[in-house]
């Protein structure tokens, strides 16, 4: 088997599929349905904790409806009954916050936050940085013992992420990238001056 | 929603996209597919999950449904997504028009 020595300045290019999958704006339509359904849901989520003003479920007036869901998960059953939360630096963290009389705050972020998730993603604007928001959200939820849909969410969050160059280019990531910075298309290297190029033996 | 609506929408969704195909000024070989796959998505998305939803929750009454389909939702979110695909890929598969 040859030995292949590699510079520190060589991009490995991706394979076909994963370049066609997450990279490729003919794979956007598909990307869209995956928006539409992962912004929605997270726009449904948030704003049904923003219109709710309940004085026991509120989010966004004093936040007592995350209070309440962090008091109802922190409580540590009688055996042989187990715990929501399963580890220990999680419920260390909701009691920590719950001591320290942070739902006020945490109740709009979470409110805000899903809300604009979900507009992100329905409207194709920062499809990456939206998806990371809406997985890391996924994340907590799972880790505070919901289930759910969370799974389900979170697997198409990831693959939102790996296609964020492409997955808002029926959307308005088409015009907000390239203000940003990031090329539609590849830009073709100078072939007459190899600046990056991958070192085998036979080229030594 | 029944599994023969569900087809029905897939079917009327693939024929509206072969009608696009054929009629529409670009010719490019996907555009049955695109048009078909992203208005039957929105059509049953939009009736499964619009009413009921707290987004929604000032409309009460979404109108007439046909074996759990709603009419209204369905049809207007399956055309207003399939134009935003369509559109939205025009420069995508467009067809190669350099000559010798």
């Amino acid at each position: 088997m040859k030995a292949t020595i590699v510079r520190k300045d060589t991009v490995i290019a991706d394979p076909p599929l994963a370049r066609f999958l997450f990279s490729d704006t003919r794979m956007a339509p598909v990307w869209l349905m995956v928006r539409l359904f992962v912004g929605f849901s997270w726009l449904d989520a948030g704003w049904h904790k923003i219109i709710d003003t309940g004085a026991k479920t509120n989010y966004i007036i004093d936040g007592q409806g995350i209070l309440a869901f962090w008091q109802r998960i922190v409580a540590i059953p009688a055996a042989p009954a187990k715990p929501v939360i399963g580890y220990d630096f999680y419920r260390s963290f909701i009691q920590f916050m719950i001591e320290n009389h942070w739902e006020g705050f945490f109740g709009k972020l979470i409110a805000f936050g899903e809300t604009a998730v979900g507009l992100g993603l329905i409207f194709g604007a920062f499809v990456g940085i939206a998806a990371v928001g809406g997985a890391f959200m996924n994340l907590n939820y799972m880790l505070a013992g919901t289930v759910s849909s969370n799974p389900v969410l979170l697997l198409l969050g990831f693959l939102l992420v790996l296609a964020w160059k492409t997955a808002g280019f029926i959307g308005f990531d088409r015009y907000l990238l390239p203000l940003l910075g990031t090329p539609w298309r590849g830009v073709e290297l100078p072939s007459a001056k190899p600046t990056r190029q991958l070192v085998t033996p036979a080229t030594l | 929603m029944g599994i023969g609506i569900l087809l029905t929408i897939v079917i009327v969704s693939l024929l509206a996209g072969m009608a696009v195909q054929l009629l529409g000024t670009r010719k490019s070989p996907y555009d049955f597919l695109i048009v078909g796959l992203t208005a039957a998505f929105a059509a049953y998305f939009a009736s499964e999950t619009f009413p009921g939803s707290s987004v929604f929750g000032t409309i009460k009454d979404f109108g007439p449904s046909i074996d759990g389909f709603y009419l209204i939702p369905g049809l207007a979110f399956g055309f207003i997504i399939a134009t935003v695909a369509y559109t939205g890929t025009r420069d995508t598969y467009a067809s190669d028009t350099a000559t010798a």
